[in-house]
């Protein structure tokens, strides 16, 4: 992903960290500035952009209604993407950033899985389903892609409101009453409400109902998983690092911690051996730091000058 | 579906929906994961891993080459290398050689029929088995040339456990053709159910279980090279699990070197 470094750069960098030293004066575990904003896109339904340092990245999110097969699980369907913008990776070849995304992607896709099991996300059981689409735009990079990645993604899923929906039944006249399915609340019967009294109907098809709000925030959007990136030079390790030190120690940690404390992936990426005794105190501090960062991304969130047109840009925490 | 996502000459494709029968007697059609933390596991103990078949030198023509059996798993490895690369544009001089790993599935490998042209899902596996070599290999021995590690799973069942074996058969593969290596490579796979870890899990478990674990290790040197997780699981879990993992890679590891030694033995034998 970086740029290679020549050797006199890469032992320099290297040396500093050991001691404790960055090129920019922070400490080993100080982040650059962090920039959330929401609502960035106004004709997705969730959007947001995140911007670490001088990384970018711009994330929608957009509601479609899928029809469900017979073998098809009770759950949402998520369709992710990843795009990496050439101007972003000048140095990388057209191959080398297919291939980037395809990675991001991919990570995107296994992050956002659990998600899928909420039954929001469900229109009518059996029927009918809301597909997630994601899309995810890197404007800018210069290190610590995958934090603010999933920072803009999870801030876009918090933005996100999915619709209200009722179900609506058809009644054609001197049918039966049948059917086993669930009642959940009013059903509209060709224009009558009806109050579903055990009468077991099921809907099989459904309307969006006028409202004042634009829906319905996403349930258990405030214990979505944080992403934290651990790099590891032995035997220091360091948050947030920059292209350069990215370049000089390769091998990194991601973890993806909701604030709660549970661990919903981690992922070893680089090409250094790790000693058992290491890995069991990154994952350590690595929750510890995950879930301040996830407190503080949820109060940032809440404030409600956050959900302007990006136009708010400022450092926080 | 278009015609030119599918086009492809080789092979006469079949209707764009198919999907495999279901009996009624068949696994599959009863969940024995229906309840929600079953206490027992079906047919082995907790903490063993499937009776593993390594074997090398199935492929003569390779400069390294395993087969690996596991009850429900069997893959083909292949290696190539040290040998010359195609000029990769941009790469520059490296002081290392280049190790390239390529996973495939067979369209008979799993019980719904695969795609031969599938990539994403290769990718992923393949980088992982990649990420779980390159700590091993001593890639500066072969600066200017590459190493192809080629691997063709047969049956799969269960992703992680995929990925643990065919990390075991591409180590034993590695060591078979003389490349290099600081150690062999091992990996293990456990699933978190009700309360304990189970070693390999199949796919069917990895499923029922609240979190899934894949840890590969070098135990000649103690060191690990790749871990990975999904599913949602404490710390304290995912430590235990890691624990136990490493136990088993460390019996998997004499297996490893019992298959290279008689193979040396039979190699010596000849010549």
């Amino acid at each position: 992903m970086a740029q290679p470094l020549s050797k006199a750069e890469s032992s320099y960098t290297a040396a500093g960290l050991l001691n404790s030293q960055r090129p920019d004066g922070r400490s080993l575990l100080d982040y650059r500035p962090i920039t959330l904003a929401t609502g960035v896109a106004p004709t997705a339904n969730g959007s947001a952009r995140a911007r670490i340092g001088d990384t970018d990245v711009v994330v929608a999110v957009k509601l479609d209604m899928q029809r469900m097969d017979e073998e098809d699980e009770e759950e949402g369907r998520c369709v992710c993407s990843v795009e990496c913008s050439p101007s972003a990776f000048p140095h990388l070849d057209r191959d080398a950033l297919s291939d980037l995304s395809t990675d991001l992607t991919d990570h995107l896709r296994t992050y956002l899985t659990p998600l899928l099991t909420s039954p929001q996300l469900l229109i009518i059981p059996h029927a009918r389903r809301w597909q997630l689409a994601v899309d995810a735009l890197v404007l800018a990079h210069s290190g610590n892609l995958h934090d603010t990645l999933f920072a803009a993604a999870r801030s876009a899923l918090w933005d996100l409101r999915l619709p209200r929906t009722r179900g609506v039944v058809y009644d054609a006249p001197g049918t039966g009453v049948g059917g086993d399915g669930s009642g959940t609340g009013s059903v509209e019967r060709a224009g009558v409400l009806d109050h579903m009294r055990g009468m077991g109907r099921q809907a099989v098809d459904f309307e969006l109902e006028d409202g004042a709000d634009e829906g319905l925030p996403l349930e258990g959007r405030d214990d979505l998983p944080v992403c934290l990136t651990m790099n590891l030079l032995s035997p220091v390790y360091y948050l947030d690092a920059t292209s350069v030190e990215e370049a000089c120690s390769p091998t990194r940690l991601l973890l993806f911690v909701r604030p709660s404390g549970t661990l919903c992936g981690i992922q070893k990426l680089g090409s250094a051996e790790l000693h058992p005794s290491e890995l069991k105190q990154a994952l350590q501090e690595g929750v510890k730091h995950a879930k301040e960062m996830a407190g503080t991304m949820n109060r940032r969130l809440r404030e409600p000058t956050t959900r302007s047109l990006g136009s708010n840009l400022g450092p926080f925490s | 579906m278009s015609t030119l996502q599918n086009f492809d000459r080789r092979r006469i494709t079949g209707p764009d929906k198919s999907l495999p029968p279901v009996y009624d007697s068949s696994p599959s059609a009863a969940d024995p994961l229906a309840s929600p933390e079953p206490a027992e596991r079906a047919h082995r103990s907790p903490s063993s891993v499937r009776p593993i078949f390594l074997q090398t030198g199935l492929i003569p023509s390779a400069s390294g080459s395993t087969y690996l059996e596991q009850s429900s798993q069997k893959l083909v490895c292949a290696v190539y290398g040290p040998r010359q690369q195609p000029k990769a544009a941009g790469a520059g001089y490296s002081d290392r050689g280049t190790l390239t790993v390529s996973l495939k599935f067979a369209p008979f490998s799993s019980s719904r029929r695969r795609a031969p042209n599938r990539d994403a899902e290769d990718r992923q596996l393949s980088l992982r088995v990649q990420a779980a070599l390159e700590p091993a290999v001593r890639a500066e021995t072969f600066p200017k040339a590459g190493v192809d590690v080629f691997l063709h799973v047969l049956e799969s069942d269960g992703l992680d456990a995929l990925v643990c074996g065919a990390v075991l058969a591409a180590s034993t593969a590695l060591a078979d053709a003389g490349v290099e290596l600081l150690g062999l490579v091992v990996g293990c796979s456990a699933a978190w159910v009700g309360g304990r870890t189970w070693l390999d899990p199949s796919e069917q478990e990895a499923r029922g279980a609240r979190g899934v674990m894949g840890l590969t290790c070098l135990p000649a040197l103690g060191t690990v090279a790749s871990v990975w997780q999904t599913g949602e699981l404490g710390l304290e879990e995912v430590e235990q699990m890691a624990d136990e993992c490493r136990r088993a890679c460390d019996e998997l590891h004499h297996l490893a070197v019992k298959v290279l030694l008689e193979s040396a033995k039979k190699r010596l034998g000849r010549s």
